[in-house]
């Protein structure tokens, strides 16, 4: 990796995590966005492990407190946003049209949806201890309905708006082609 | 992959997940549904009817029925008919000074016009003056109480 990718990498961490740990309406973030992009840029992996360590972080500094039992589920919704990034980047031409916005809207509301999945299932495991799992898995599905709503329309949005011209613009940034 | 499969896989997985995420909604509303039903049913039983006259001494008089939580006073009733009630509390418990802009008057040291209430005895037929504060009443179901702004004189 050259010091270019290095420094545009350490930047986008810097600002996912600060942006992270920012105190923020519930259900607006950006660790989801920046987790793709960088899966797009950089490949499966490092979006991947981007988004684990912002999510381990804000695991113990969020403003809303410590995730607990939920933590390791956050990292592995993250993770599978962040592999995502860098399996579009690999069916993606880079000649931008209006079906990439469409398509970054369909998979940012889908990644959400998962991740929210995922981490339902972790609330559900700290449920567990108080009733059954298949009924705290249903519990902690149906009323984080709304919450997890909102997070997909917002994500939606943000993907469809934002990562076309973001990685537009670090593609010029990095002069060559991404993913290569 | 052609764009019209490209096309069609992601139109397939965004109809999938609004859909799951849109029956989650539902169902998320449906728990909420009944929740508030079961918690309705629960203090239906914790509220009860009362019927409160209104007489503004000026030959205008008005009964209002109204529900209310068990264990409300008659003052309750009174601010359930109107909010626009101005009052003191004293050691003895409140006392109306005004209701709808209609305020009590001291004519004399002992006499004047001021909002007095009633509740309707059941049993004799009448209304009858408990000689108490009206917050110091508990309604009874379906109880009758009567607000009225009325003359009153006291002799010693």
């Amino acid at each position: 990796m050259n010091t270019q990718r290095l420094a545009l990498l350490s930047v986008l961490a810097a600002v996912c995590l600060g942006l992270q740990l920012l105190p923020r309406p519930m259900n607006l973030e950006f660790t989801s966005l920046i987790s793709f992009v960088t899966g797009m840029a950089f490949g499966s992996l490092l979006g991947a492990m981007l988004g684990a360590l912002v999510m381990f972080i804000n695991g113990f500094l969020s403003p809303y407190g410590f995730a607990g039992v939920v933590l390791p589920f956050q990292i592995v919704g993250i993770v599978l946003v962040g592999v995502a990034g860098g399996l579009y980047a690999r069916i993606t031409t880079y000649k931008w049209s209006a079906g990439n916005f469409m398509e970054t809207m369909v998979l940012g509301a889908s990644l959400t949806f998962i991740y929210d999945v995922v981490t339902n299932v972790g609330t559900a495991v700290y449920l567990a201890s108080s009733m059954p799992f298949s009924e705290a898995l249903i519990t902690a599905l149906v009323m984080g309905a709304i919450p997890s709503a909102m997070h997909i329309v917002w994500n939606a949005v943000l993907f469809a708006g934002v990562t076309v011209p973001l990685v537009n613009a670090m593609q010029k940034t990095l002069v060559r082609r991404l993913q290569v | 992959m052609s764009i019209q499969r490209r096309t069609f896989l992601f139109a397939i997985l965004g109809l999938a997940v609004w859909s799951t995420a849109a029956s989650l909604t539902a169902a998320y509303y449906y728990t909420q549904y009944v929740e508030t039903r079961r918690t309705f049913e629960e203090l239906k039983s914790l509220v009860i009817n009362a019927n409160v006259q209104m007489n503004y001494g000026n030959e205008t008089q008005n009964w209002h029925n109204e529900t209310v939580i068990a264990g409300s006073t008659a003052f309750d009733a009174l601010l359930t008919v109107t909010t626009n009630v101005e009052y003191q509390t004293t050691a003895y418990g409140v006392f109306v000074t005004s209701v709808d802009g209609v305020k009590n008057v001291a004519e004399t040291p002992t006499s004047g016009r001021a909002w007095l209430w009633y509740y309707w005895n059941a049993t004799t037929l009448k209304w009858a003056d408990l000689l108490k504060a009206s917050d110091a009443y508990v309604l009874r179901p379906n109880a009758a109480i009567a607000w009225r702004y009325e003359s009153y004189s006291y002799s010693f």
